[in-house]
Protein backbone atom coordinates (compact mmCIF):
# COMPACT_ATOMS: atom_id res chain seq x y z
CA UNK A 1 0.00 0.00 0.00
CA UNK A 2 2.65 2.49 1.03
CA UNK A 3 4.73 1.51 -1.99
CA UNK A 4 1.86 2.42 -4.22
CA UNK A 5 1.55 5.86 -2.66
CA UNK A 6 5.23 6.52 -2.74
CA UNK A 7 5.17 6.47 -6.52
CA UNK A 8 2.09 8.63 -6.75
CA UNK A 9 3.37 11.33 -4.43
CA UNK A 10 6.00 12.35 -6.91
CA UNK A 11 3.45 12.63 -9.64
CA UNK A 12 1.00 14.94 -7.95
CA UNK A 13 1.24 18.64 -8.36
CA UNK A 14 -0.70 19.53 -5.24
CA UNK A 15 -3.94 18.76 -3.40
CA UNK A 16 -6.12 19.62 -6.40
CA UNK A 17 -4.16 17.19 -8.52
CA UNK A 18 -4.67 14.48 -5.90
CA UNK A 19 -8.40 15.13 -5.77
CA UNK A 20 -8.61 15.20 -9.55
CA UNK A 21 -6.84 11.87 -9.61
CA UNK A 22 -9.42 10.33 -7.27
CA UNK A 23 -12.27 11.76 -9.32
CA UNK A 24 -10.81 10.39 -12.56
CA UNK A 25 -10.08 7.08 -10.88
CA UNK A 26 -13.77 6.86 -9.96
CA UNK A 27 -14.50 7.63 -13.62
CA UNK A 28 -16.88 10.36 -12.67
CA UNK A 29 -17.53 13.87 -13.78
CA UNK A 30 -16.33 16.48 -11.31
CA UNK A 31 -19.91 17.70 -10.91
CA UNK A 32 -21.07 14.24 -9.90
CA UNK A 33 -18.36 13.28 -7.47
CA UNK A 34 -19.36 11.54 -4.27
CA UNK A 35 -17.58 14.08 -2.14
CA UNK A 36 -17.81 12.02 1.06
CA UNK A 37 -15.99 9.07 -0.49
CA UNK A 38 -13.39 11.34 -2.07
CA UNK A 39 -12.82 13.07 1.26
CA UNK A 40 -12.06 9.74 2.95
CA UNK A 41 -9.67 8.80 0.17
CA UNK A 42 -7.95 12.14 0.38
CA UNK A 43 -7.51 11.98 4.16
CA UNK A 44 -6.09 8.51 3.83
CA UNK A 45 -3.64 9.79 1.27
CA UNK A 46 -2.46 12.64 3.51
CA UNK A 47 -2.12 10.23 6.44
CA UNK A 48 0.00 7.89 4.35
CA UNK A 49 2.21 10.81 3.37
CA UNK A 50 2.71 11.56 7.04
CA UNK A 51 3.42 7.92 7.81
CA UNK A 52 6.09 7.95 5.15
CA UNK A 53 7.47 10.96 6.97
CA UNK A 54 7.16 13.09 3.89
CA UNK A 55 6.92 16.76 4.47
CA UNK A 56 3.24 17.37 3.97
CA UNK A 57 2.91 20.78 2.42
CA UNK A 58 0.52 23.18 4.13
CA UNK A 59 -1.72 23.22 1.06
CA UNK A 60 -2.54 19.54 1.54
CA UNK A 61 -3.66 20.18 5.11
CA UNK A 62 -5.73 23.19 4.09
CA UNK A 63 -7.47 21.00 1.53
CA UNK A 64 -8.08 18.31 4.14
CA UNK A 65 -9.65 20.95 6.40
CA UNK A 66 -11.82 22.24 3.57
CA UNK A 67 -13.04 18.75 2.74
CA UNK A 68 -13.86 18.05 6.38
CA UNK A 69 -15.70 21.33 6.62
CA UNK A 70 -17.80 20.44 3.60
CA UNK A 71 -18.46 16.98 4.94
CA UNK A 72 -19.56 18.28 8.36
CA UNK A 73 -21.81 20.85 6.75
CA UNK A 74 -23.68 18.21 4.85
CA UNK A 75 -24.23 16.28 8.07
CA UNK A 76 -25.58 19.20 10.07
CA UNK A 77 -29.14 20.41 9.76
CA UNK A 78 -29.27 23.68 7.89
CA UNK A 79 -31.40 26.62 9.03
CA UNK A 80 -33.08 28.94 6.54
CA UNK A 81 -30.61 31.74 7.31
CA UNK A 82 -27.67 29.51 6.79
CA UNK A 83 -29.08 28.20 3.55
CA UNK A 84 -29.02 31.70 2.11
CA UNK A 85 -25.42 32.07 3.22
CA UNK A 86 -24.44 28.74 1.71
CA UNK A 87 -26.00 29.67 -1.62
CA UNK A 88 -23.76 32.67 -1.72
CA UNK A 89 -20.48 31.31 -0.54
CA UNK A 90 -20.67 27.56 -0.66
CA UNK A 91 -17.32 25.85 -0.04
CA UNK A 92 -18.56 22.83 -2.00
CA UNK A 93 -19.31 24.83 -5.05
CA UNK A 94 -16.06 26.71 -4.67
CA UNK A 95 -14.13 23.49 -4.48
CA UNK A 96 -15.86 22.09 -7.54
CA UNK A 97 -15.17 25.26 -9.46
CA UNK A 98 -11.57 25.12 -8.38
CA UNK A 99 -11.27 21.50 -9.42
CA UNK A 100 -12.80 22.19 -12.79
CA UNK A 101 -10.58 25.14 -13.35
CA UNK A 102 -7.51 23.19 -12.38
CA UNK A 103 -8.56 20.37 -14.71
CA UNK A 104 -8.87 22.80 -17.60
CA UNK A 105 -5.35 24.07 -17.14
CA UNK A 106 -3.95 20.64 -16.49
CA UNK A 107 -5.37 19.58 -19.83
CA UNK A 108 -4.04 22.70 -21.46
CA UNK A 109 -0.62 21.89 -19.97
CA UNK A 110 -0.91 18.44 -21.55
CA UNK A 111 -1.57 19.97 -24.95
CA UNK A 112 1.37 22.29 -24.52
CA UNK A 113 3.49 19.29 -23.70
CA UNK A 114 2.49 17.66 -26.98
CA UNK A 115 3.42 20.81 -28.81
CA UNK A 116 6.70 20.96 -26.92
CA UNK A 117 7.48 17.42 -28.00
CA UNK A 118 6.61 18.15 -31.63
CA UNK A 119 8.68 21.29 -31.64
CA UNK A 120 11.71 19.50 -30.27
CA UNK A 121 11.93 17.67 -33.57
CA UNK A 122 12.87 20.96 -35.14
CA UNK A 123 16.42 22.21 -34.86
CA UNK A 124 17.87 25.67 -35.32
CA UNK A 125 21.46 26.69 -35.59
CA UNK A 126 22.86 29.15 -33.08
CA UNK A 127 23.16 32.81 -33.98
CA UNK A 128 26.23 33.42 -36.12
CA UNK A 129 29.08 34.63 -33.92
CA UNK A 130 29.07 38.40 -34.12
CA UNK A 131 30.94 38.91 -30.91
CA UNK A 132 34.24 37.43 -32.05
CA UNK A 133 34.10 39.32 -35.35
CA UNK A 134 33.55 42.59 -33.52
CA UNK A 135 36.45 42.00 -31.17
CA UNK A 136 38.84 41.48 -34.05
CA UNK A 137 37.68 44.64 -35.75
CA UNK A 138 38.27 46.68 -32.64
CA UNK A 139 41.89 45.60 -32.29
CA UNK A 140 42.78 46.72 -35.85
CA UNK A 141 43.82 50.29 -36.72
CA UNK A 142 41.37 52.03 -38.98
CA UNK A 143 41.78 52.88 -42.66
CA UNK A 144 43.68 49.79 -43.73
CA UNK A 145 43.22 48.54 -47.29
CA UNK A 146 44.19 45.42 -49.13
CA UNK A 147 47.10 47.37 -50.65
CA UNK A 148 48.60 47.86 -47.22
CA UNK A 149 48.55 44.14 -46.87
CA UNK A 150 50.24 43.62 -50.25
CA UNK A 151 52.90 46.19 -49.36
CA UNK A 152 53.53 44.44 -46.07
CA UNK A 153 53.84 41.16 -47.89
CA UNK A 154 56.39 42.58 -50.29
CA UNK A 155 58.46 44.02 -47.45
CA UNK A 156 58.45 40.66 -45.85
CA UNK A 157 59.66 39.06 -49.06
CA UNK A 158 62.47 41.62 -49.22
CA UNK A 159 63.58 40.82 -45.73
CA UNK A 160 63.53 37.14 -46.51
CA UNK A 161 65.78 37.72 -49.52
CA UNK A 162 68.39 39.56 -47.40
CA UNK A 163 68.29 36.91 -44.80
CA UNK A 164 69.37 34.39 -47.47
CA UNK A 165 72.05 35.97 -49.77
CA UNK A 166 72.17 34.56 -53.30
CA UNK A 167 74.21 31.41 -53.59
CA UNK A 168 76.47 30.35 -56.46
CA UNK A 169 78.06 27.04 -57.15
CA UNK A 170 81.75 27.25 -57.86
CA UNK A 171 82.89 24.39 -60.00
CA UNK A 172 86.40 23.13 -60.06
CA UNK A 173 88.34 24.33 -63.11
CA UNK A 174 88.11 21.86 -65.88
CA UNK A 175 90.48 23.83 -68.02
CA UNK A 176 93.40 25.45 -66.34
CA UNK A 177 94.94 28.58 -67.77
CA UNK A 178 98.38 26.97 -67.54
CA UNK A 179 97.35 24.00 -69.63
CA UNK A 180 95.83 26.25 -72.23
CA UNK A 181 98.97 28.39 -72.33
CA UNK A 182 101.07 25.30 -73.11
CA UNK A 183 98.62 24.25 -75.77
CA UNK A 184 98.65 27.69 -77.42
CA UNK A 185 102.45 27.78 -77.31
CA UNK A 186 102.58 24.32 -78.90
CA UNK A 187 100.31 25.43 -81.71
CA UNK A 188 102.31 28.57 -82.29
CA UNK A 189 105.50 26.49 -82.45
CA UNK A 190 104.08 24.62 -85.41
CA UNK A 191 102.64 27.59 -87.18
CA UNK A 192 104.37 30.79 -88.00
CA UNK A 193 101.44 32.86 -87.07
CA UNK A 194 97.94 32.13 -85.90
CA UNK A 195 94.84 34.24 -86.04
CA UNK A 196 92.95 35.12 -82.85
CA UNK A 197 89.72 33.66 -84.22
CA UNK A 198 91.50 30.46 -85.19
CA UNK A 199 92.42 29.84 -81.55
CA UNK A 200 88.76 30.07 -80.60
CA UNK A 201 87.52 27.78 -83.33
CA UNK A 202 88.14 24.69 -81.22
CA UNK A 203 86.59 26.16 -78.09
CA UNK A 204 82.99 25.12 -77.57
CA UNK A 205 82.07 26.22 -74.11
CA UNK A 206 82.20 29.49 -72.30
CA UNK A 207 84.76 28.31 -69.75
CA UNK A 208 87.00 27.18 -72.62
CA UNK A 209 86.75 30.57 -74.30
CA UNK A 210 87.47 32.38 -71.05
CA UNK A 211 90.43 30.16 -70.30
CA UNK A 212 91.84 30.67 -73.84
CA UNK A 213 91.47 34.44 -73.52
CA UNK A 214 93.15 34.45 -70.10
CA UNK A 215 95.96 32.24 -71.44
CA UNK A 216 96.61 34.71 -74.26
CA UNK A 217 96.66 37.64 -71.86
CA UNK A 218 99.06 35.80 -69.60
CA UNK A 219 101.33 34.89 -72.52
CA UNK A 220 101.30 38.52 -73.66
CA UNK A 221 102.19 39.66 -70.16
CA UNK A 222 105.10 37.19 -70.07
CA UNK A 223 106.05 38.50 -73.51
CA UNK A 224 106.10 35.06 -74.99
CA UNK A 225 103.75 36.09 -77.77
CA UNK A 226 103.09 39.19 -79.77
CA UNK A 227 99.74 40.32 -80.96
CA UNK A 228 99.18 42.62 -83.89
CA UNK A 229 96.03 44.18 -85.18
CA UNK A 230 95.95 46.23 -88.36
CA UNK A 231 92.69 48.04 -87.64
CA UNK A 232 89.99 48.12 -85.04
CA UNK A 233 87.82 45.04 -85.11
CA UNK A 234 90.22 43.26 -87.45
CA UNK A 235 91.45 39.82 -86.76
CA UNK A 236 94.45 39.70 -84.47
CA UNK A 237 97.60 37.96 -85.61
CA UNK A 238 99.43 36.11 -82.89
CA UNK A 239 103.06 35.09 -83.20
CA UNK A 240 105.66 33.67 -80.87
CA UNK A 241 107.73 36.53 -79.58
CA UNK A 242 111.02 34.83 -80.28
CA UNK A 243 109.97 34.16 -83.88
CA UNK A 244 109.18 37.82 -84.38
CA UNK A 245 112.57 38.75 -83.03
CA UNK A 246 114.28 36.20 -85.21
CA UNK B 1 10.45 41.72 -60.07
CA UNK B 2 14.21 41.55 -59.88
CA UNK B 3 14.17 43.92 -56.91
CA UNK B 4 11.65 41.69 -55.14
CA UNK B 5 13.97 38.75 -55.60
CA UNK B 6 16.90 40.69 -54.21
CA UNK B 7 14.94 41.61 -51.10
CA UNK B 8 13.89 38.04 -50.45
CA UNK B 9 17.38 36.76 -51.10
CA UNK B 10 18.81 39.22 -48.61
CA UNK B 11 16.13 38.33 -46.08
CA UNK B 12 17.06 34.70 -46.53
CA UNK B 13 20.68 35.51 -45.72
CA UNK B 14 19.62 37.46 -42.63
CA UNK B 15 17.47 34.54 -41.51
CA UNK B 16 20.42 32.22 -41.88
CA UNK B 17 22.69 34.49 -39.85
CA UNK B 18 20.04 35.01 -37.14
CA UNK B 19 19.70 31.29 -36.42
CA UNK B 20 17.84 30.46 -33.22
CA UNK B 21 17.69 34.11 -32.19
CA UNK B 22 15.28 34.66 -35.04
CA UNK B 23 14.87 37.61 -37.34
CA UNK B 24 12.32 40.23 -36.42
CA UNK B 25 10.50 41.85 -39.32
CA UNK B 26 11.38 45.24 -37.86
CA UNK B 27 15.11 44.47 -37.64
CA UNK B 28 15.08 43.15 -41.19
CA UNK B 29 13.26 46.24 -42.43
CA UNK B 30 15.87 48.48 -40.82
CA UNK B 31 18.73 46.51 -42.36
CA UNK B 32 17.20 46.68 -45.82
CA UNK B 33 15.83 50.18 -45.58
CA UNK B 34 12.27 49.09 -46.28
CA UNK B 35 8.97 49.29 -44.41
CA UNK B 36 8.39 46.79 -41.60
CA UNK B 37 5.12 45.81 -43.23
CA UNK B 38 6.90 45.10 -46.52
CA UNK B 39 9.61 43.09 -44.77
CA UNK B 40 6.96 41.06 -42.98
CA UNK B 41 5.11 40.36 -46.22
CA UNK B 42 8.30 39.21 -47.89
CA UNK B 43 9.21 37.01 -44.93
CA UNK B 44 5.79 35.39 -45.06
CA UNK B 45 6.08 34.86 -48.80
CA UNK B 46 9.52 33.32 -48.23
CA UNK B 47 8.06 31.08 -45.56
CA UNK B 48 5.43 29.86 -47.99
CA UNK B 49 7.99 29.32 -50.73
CA UNK B 50 10.12 27.16 -48.45
CA UNK B 51 7.07 25.21 -47.33
CA UNK B 52 6.19 24.51 -50.96
CA UNK B 53 9.71 23.41 -51.65
CA UNK B 54 9.29 20.56 -49.13
CA UNK B 55 13.03 20.43 -48.53
CA UNK B 56 15.09 19.92 -45.42
CA UNK B 57 14.67 23.44 -44.10
CA UNK B 58 11.64 25.47 -43.22
CA UNK B 59 10.94 28.97 -42.08
CA UNK B 60 8.97 29.15 -38.86
CA UNK B 61 7.27 32.15 -37.40
CA UNK B 62 6.46 33.37 -33.91
CA UNK B 63 4.51 36.58 -34.24
CA UNK B 64 6.91 38.96 -36.02
CA UNK B 65 9.99 36.83 -35.59
CA UNK B 66 11.11 34.37 -38.24
CA UNK B 67 13.48 31.43 -37.99
CA UNK B 68 15.31 29.05 -40.26
CA UNK B 69 14.77 25.56 -38.88
CA UNK B 70 15.11 21.94 -39.88
CA UNK B 71 12.01 19.93 -40.72
CA UNK B 72 10.61 17.40 -38.22
CA UNK B 73 11.08 14.61 -40.77
CA UNK B 74 14.83 15.01 -40.41
CA UNK B 75 14.81 14.83 -36.59
CA UNK B 76 15.71 11.16 -36.36
CA UNK B 77 18.64 11.47 -38.74
CA UNK B 78 19.85 14.63 -37.00
CA UNK B 79 19.82 12.89 -33.64
CA UNK B 80 21.70 9.95 -35.11
CA UNK B 81 24.18 12.29 -36.71
CA UNK B 82 24.84 14.47 -33.67
CA UNK B 83 24.60 11.50 -31.31
CA UNK B 84 22.46 13.46 -28.91
CA UNK B 85 18.88 14.30 -28.30
CA UNK B 86 17.30 17.62 -27.70
CA UNK B 87 15.06 16.33 -24.93
CA UNK B 88 15.11 18.64 -21.99
CA UNK B 89 11.45 19.11 -21.29
CA UNK B 90 9.52 21.30 -18.93
CA UNK B 91 8.19 19.84 -15.67
CA UNK B 92 4.49 19.32 -15.13
CA UNK B 93 4.50 22.20 -12.63
CA UNK B 94 6.16 24.51 -15.15
CA UNK B 95 3.74 23.47 -17.90
CA UNK B 96 0.71 24.10 -15.70
CA UNK B 97 2.04 27.46 -14.59
CA UNK B 98 2.78 28.37 -18.17
CA UNK B 99 -0.70 27.35 -19.30
CA UNK B 100 -2.29 29.54 -16.63
CA UNK B 101 -0.20 32.54 -17.67
CA UNK B 102 -0.75 31.89 -21.37
CA UNK B 103 -4.54 31.83 -21.11
CA UNK B 104 -4.87 34.65 -18.57
CA UNK B 105 -2.18 37.12 -19.41
CA UNK B 106 -1.29 39.34 -17.77
CA UNK B 107 -1.46 36.93 -14.81
CA UNK B 108 -0.45 37.40 -11.20
CA UNK B 109 1.45 34.94 -9.06
CA UNK B 110 -1.66 34.75 -6.88
CA UNK B 111 -3.80 33.71 -9.90
CA UNK B 112 -1.41 30.86 -10.61
CA UNK B 113 -1.32 29.68 -6.99
CA UNK B 114 -5.09 29.91 -6.82
CA UNK B 115 -5.67 27.71 -9.86
CA UNK B 116 -2.99 25.18 -9.03
CA UNK B 117 -3.76 25.07 -5.33
CA UNK B 118 -0.04 25.15 -4.53
CA UNK B 119 2.72 27.71 -4.48
CA UNK B 120 4.25 28.04 -7.93
CA UNK B 121 7.28 30.20 -7.18
CA UNK B 122 9.81 27.67 -8.36
CA UNK B 123 7.95 26.86 -11.55
CA UNK B 124 7.59 30.56 -12.30
CA UNK B 125 11.28 31.11 -11.66
CA UNK B 126 12.13 28.34 -14.12
CA UNK B 127 9.89 29.89 -16.76
CA UNK B 128 11.41 33.33 -16.22
CA UNK B 129 14.95 32.01 -16.46
CA UNK B 130 14.10 30.15 -19.66
CA UNK B 131 12.64 33.33 -21.07
CA UNK B 132 9.27 31.71 -21.71
CA UNK B 133 7.47 34.30 -19.60
CA UNK B 134 8.42 37.83 -18.71
CA UNK B 135 7.41 40.45 -16.20
CA UNK B 136 4.72 42.69 -17.58
CA UNK B 137 3.93 45.44 -15.07
CA UNK B 138 3.24 46.16 -11.45
CA UNK B 139 -0.50 46.15 -10.95
CA UNK B 140 -2.45 48.62 -8.84
CA UNK B 141 -3.59 45.86 -6.49
CA UNK B 142 -2.51 45.86 -2.82
CA UNK B 143 1.21 45.19 -2.59
CA UNK B 144 1.51 46.20 -6.24
CA UNK B 145 2.16 42.61 -7.38
CA UNK B 146 3.98 41.99 -10.67
CA UNK B 147 1.98 40.56 -13.54
CA UNK B 148 3.42 38.12 -16.07
CA UNK B 149 2.93 37.51 -19.78
CA UNK B 150 4.30 34.94 -22.20
CA UNK B 151 7.18 35.91 -24.48
CA UNK B 152 7.84 35.44 -28.19
CA UNK B 153 10.19 32.67 -27.10
CA UNK B 154 7.12 30.93 -25.64
CA UNK B 155 5.45 30.91 -29.06
CA UNK B 156 8.65 29.70 -30.71
CA UNK B 157 9.19 26.99 -28.10
CA UNK B 158 5.75 25.51 -28.72
CA UNK B 159 5.71 26.17 -32.45
CA UNK B 160 2.90 28.70 -32.31
CA UNK B 161 2.71 31.65 -34.65
CA UNK B 162 0.41 33.69 -32.45
CA UNK B 163 -1.37 33.34 -29.11
CA UNK B 164 -4.57 32.71 -31.08
CA UNK B 165 -3.10 29.37 -32.06
CA UNK B 166 -3.19 28.17 -28.47
CA UNK B 167 -5.47 25.14 -28.27
CA UNK B 168 -8.82 26.30 -26.87
CA UNK B 169 -9.32 25.83 -23.15
CA UNK B 170 -11.81 23.08 -22.71
CA UNK B 171 -14.87 24.44 -21.00
CA UNK B 172 -16.00 21.82 -18.54
CA UNK B 173 -18.17 24.19 -16.58
CA UNK B 174 -21.77 23.16 -16.80
CA UNK B 175 -23.70 25.15 -14.22
CA UNK B 176 -26.95 23.26 -14.69
CA UNK B 177 -25.21 20.14 -13.44
CA UNK B 178 -24.39 21.75 -10.10
CA UNK B 179 -27.90 21.10 -8.85
CA UNK B 180 -27.62 17.49 -9.84
CA UNK B 181 -24.43 17.28 -7.84
CA UNK B 182 -26.06 18.61 -4.72
CA UNK B 183 -28.95 16.24 -5.03
CA UNK B 184 -26.63 13.28 -5.41
CA UNK B 185 -24.39 14.46 -2.63
CA UNK B 186 -27.27 14.71 -0.21
CA UNK B 187 -28.59 11.33 -1.32
CA UNK B 188 -25.11 10.01 -0.71
CA UNK B 189 -25.07 11.23 2.85
CA UNK B 190 -28.55 9.98 3.59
Amino acid sequence: MSEQYKVKIDQFEGPLDVLLHFVQQAEMDIQDIPLAAITDQYLQYVRTMQELELDVAGEYLVMAATLLQIKSQTLLPVTADEEAWIEEDDPKEQLIEQLEEYKRYKEAAGKLQQKEEAQQQVYKKPLSEWSTMEEKEESLPEGLTVYDMVAAFQKMKERAKNAHPPQATVRADEYSVEDRMTEVMGELEQLDACSFYQLFEETRTKPQMVVTFLALLELMKQKQIRCEQAHNFDDITIQLAEKVKV
Amino acid sequence: MKREKTIEGTLESLLYISGDEGLEAEQAARALGIETKTAREHLISLKEAWAQREGGLQITQAENTFFFATVPEAAEAIEQFSEQQNRQTLSQAALETLAIIAYNQPALRADIDQVRGVKSDRALQTLLSKGLVKEFERTQKPGRPMSFVTSTRFLEYFGLETLEELPPLEDTEQPEQADLFFRELYQDEE
